[in-house]
């Protein structure tokens, strides 16, 4: 194969990693040593690209015209089929005018090849599709196909519909990226994922992928949380393949089970424990999930600062805000009951009013509601001490649903009651900097007392 | 002046436009379009968190590439897939090779082309879809064709690169009766 006629051979083989050590040597020395070879190397890979992705987009035209005779078994099959390519086709060809038009992002949207539609949102979110488009006016029902979703705030949270009716959903500040071209395939950079996913396809599992790990799902309901340095799965119904990536080891984690890939040894699945129905943040331990955090220091304890965000649906207020996660990997759920009481505890350079919320999911990790613990009755504006520091305590049997969610409110719980706790987040409004930094949550049971009750 | 949100949203869309590019690139490295991609998509959050580090006027497909560089390098240890000097040796000339030829078509001029692709394409008779379905949307090695379709590995490769030409003339002349 080492004439000039033979070239695109070499090239086509190093494209697909077919090459053996002697042939890679050939081929760097062919391209080291001559310029025409380098720029018919770029060539061609350039134009076996274009054509992967040409086929692979005609394939799933052709998956699409399939299901369209399929159907339509009545209907006077060729004429029917050519007109619903046709139609397909057409659409198709919409989404390239679109691109070239940014601000008819929704046409392409309607367009045959979308994969997924938005079945619930709430918070700010910005999604960017696989072709550029950027959007942050996301509704209800709008028709996606593919891209990148970014929770940008704690209260953030976003339920994708497919095709096949699995739903996968993301909350508090969460990056995913989805696509499906036959085989749905998912990419957590961080944050929360809930998923409920229809039987796949034989051989087409979804994947989802995060740093650290790869999940193979074939149908079932679980839960992921991963981070820059681990990914933690918590299987509720059925069984999902998980393999680490640092050392390539494999385990199928059955239901009621989780696993992380931050451990040194085997890769082992633990039955999860039973739940617990009090918590504390460490965050001398890890950091907070929004905000800025602040390790300890010998003056202070560690903290989580509120940082500004603007709401995009209401871009003339500020907001100071921070979040916490609940993580799930390293202990049992925690259970919110109906008599617990949240103790916040922080700082504040002034007199502030400081609005907390929860997230939670139900036993299955199922997005089950956002609620306030600060709209029940009117929260008091809490007075820092000379210190700067202050207490503030919600009860649960206050806490109301958060009025983002109220256009779904069918769907979700009432309260928030033995349902299991995600996040929290907390944050002023003001109009000024109020110098919010949360030192410590905890949830205790009515038996425990607080500070002030001592 | 831009607000960082609107210099963001115009560096990563910028970015996205040079997506096939990128993924070509990946490939020629990485030798597999699955690994390519998602090392694409690594980099383009890359991108997103450091758009303000891209400089007006220079290039972006350039920019890209050299952030791409580290997520390959990073795909590659996160599969564990040891390099050789070999690898090293042809890694560098390829970079070398990308570096020196590959630049950004026009917008235009990229979107005609890829619909005379797709045009083509539809062209092809259905047999001959299956094959190139096989090896590109697929990924099926020339034996895994040779198996599913009923052929020999020798006239699958001669198929697929009978086919490659046919496209590629096909292609040539209809942008050039546009013209």
């Amino acid at each position: 194969m080492n004439d000039e006629n033979h070239w695109e051979e070499w090239f086509d083989c190093q494209l697909r990693g077919e090459l053996d050590e002697s042939e890679k040597e050939y081929l760097a020395d062919l391209l080291d040593s001559n310029p025409d070879a380098r720029r018919k190397f770029v060539e061609y890979a350039q134009w076996d690209t274009e054509i992967s992705e040409a086929s692979c987009q005609r394939a799933q035209l052709l998956g699409d015209k399939e299901s369209v005779a399929e159907v339509d078994k009545t209907s006077p099959g060729s004429m029917m089929l050519a007109v619903a390519a046709l139609f397909i086709l057409t659409l198709s060809g919409g989404l390239i005018y679109n691109f070239a038009n940014p601000n008819s992002w929704i046409l392409e949207a309607k367009s045959a090849s979308y994969i997924a539609r938005v079945s619930g949102l709430s918070g700010s979110l910005v999604w960017t599709g696989d072709r550029g488009q950027i959007r942050r006016e996301l509704k209800l029902g709008t028709e996606l196909a593919g891209g990148t979703i970014e929770g940008l705030a704690p209260d953030s949270w976003f339920e994708l519909q497919f095709r096949d009716g699995s739903t996968v959903m993301i909350s508090g500040t969460s990056l995913l990226t989805f696509a499906d071209l036959g085989q749905k395939k998912l990419r957590l950079r961080e944050g929360r994922l809930s998923a409920s996913v229809e039987p796949q396809l034989d051989g087409k599992p979804m994947l989802i992928h995060t740093r650290s790990a790869i999940l193979k799902v074939l149908g079932t309901r679980f839960d992921v949380e991963a981070d820059l340095a681990s990914t933690v799965l918590t299987v509720s119904e059925g069984k999902v393949r998980f393999k680490r990536l640092s050392d390539g080891r494999e385990v199928d984690v059955p239901a009621k089970h989780h696993v992380t890939t931050d451990t040194a040894d085997e890769l082992t699945p633990t039955l999860l424990q039973s739940s617990v129905a009090v918590w504390k943040s460490q965050l001398q331990l890890r950091r907070g999930g929004y905000g800025k955090w602040l390790p300890a220091t010998p003056q202070r304890a560690a903290a989580q600062k509120a940082i500004p965000l603007v709401p995009p649906d209401n871009p003339g207020t500020t907001l100071y805000l921070l979040g916490i996660p609940v993580p799930r990997g390293d202990g049992p759920p925690v259970v919110v009951h109906s008599d617990a009481r949240f103790v916040v505890r922080g700082r504040l350079d002034k007199p502030a009013r400081i609005y907390f919320g929860i997230a939670v999911s139900d036993a299955s990790g199922e997005f089950a509601g956002k609620f306030r613990g600060d709209l029940g009755s009117q929260q008091p504006i809490s007075e820092p001490n000379e210190d700067g520091q202050f207490e503030v305590v919600y009860r649960i049997h206050d806490f109301t649903l958060d009025p983002c969610v109220r256009d779904r409110q069918k769907q979700l719980a009432v309260k928030p009651d033995d349902l299991v706790l995600n996040n929290v987040w907390a944050f002023t409004h003001s109009g000024a900097p109020s110098g919010l930094e949360v030192t410590e949550v905890e949830l205790i049971s009515p038996e425990q007392k607080i500070g002030k009750e001592n | 002046m831009d607000s960082p949100e609107e210099k963001r949203d115009r560096v990563l869309k910028a970015a996205l436009e040079c997506r096939t590019e990128l993924v070509a690139y990946a490939r020629s490295l990485l030798g597999n379009y699955a690994a390519a991609d998602d090392a694409v998509q690594e980099a383009m959050l890359v991108v997103v968190k450091k758009y303000d580090q891209f400089q007006a006027g220079t290039s972006m497909l350039a920019w890209c590439r050299s952030i791409l560089r580290i997520e390959v390098l990073r795909a590659r240890q996160r599969h564990q897939r040891e390099r050789t000097l070999v690898d090293c040796l042809l890694g560098d000339a390829i970079d070398a090779a990308f570096e020196e030829f590959q630049a950004t078509e026009r917008k235009d001029e990229t979107e005609s082309w890829r619909e005379a692709l797709r045009r083509c394409l539809k062209r092809v008779p259905e047999r001959s879809q299956a094959v190139l379905r096989a090896r590109f949307a697929d990924e099926l090695s020339y034996q895994q064709i040779g198996e599913r379709l009923g052929m020999t590995i020798e006239a699958v490769r001669k198929s697929l690169f009978r086919l490659k030409k046919q496209v590629r003339t096909c292609v040539e002349s209809s942008l050039r009766e546009a013209e």
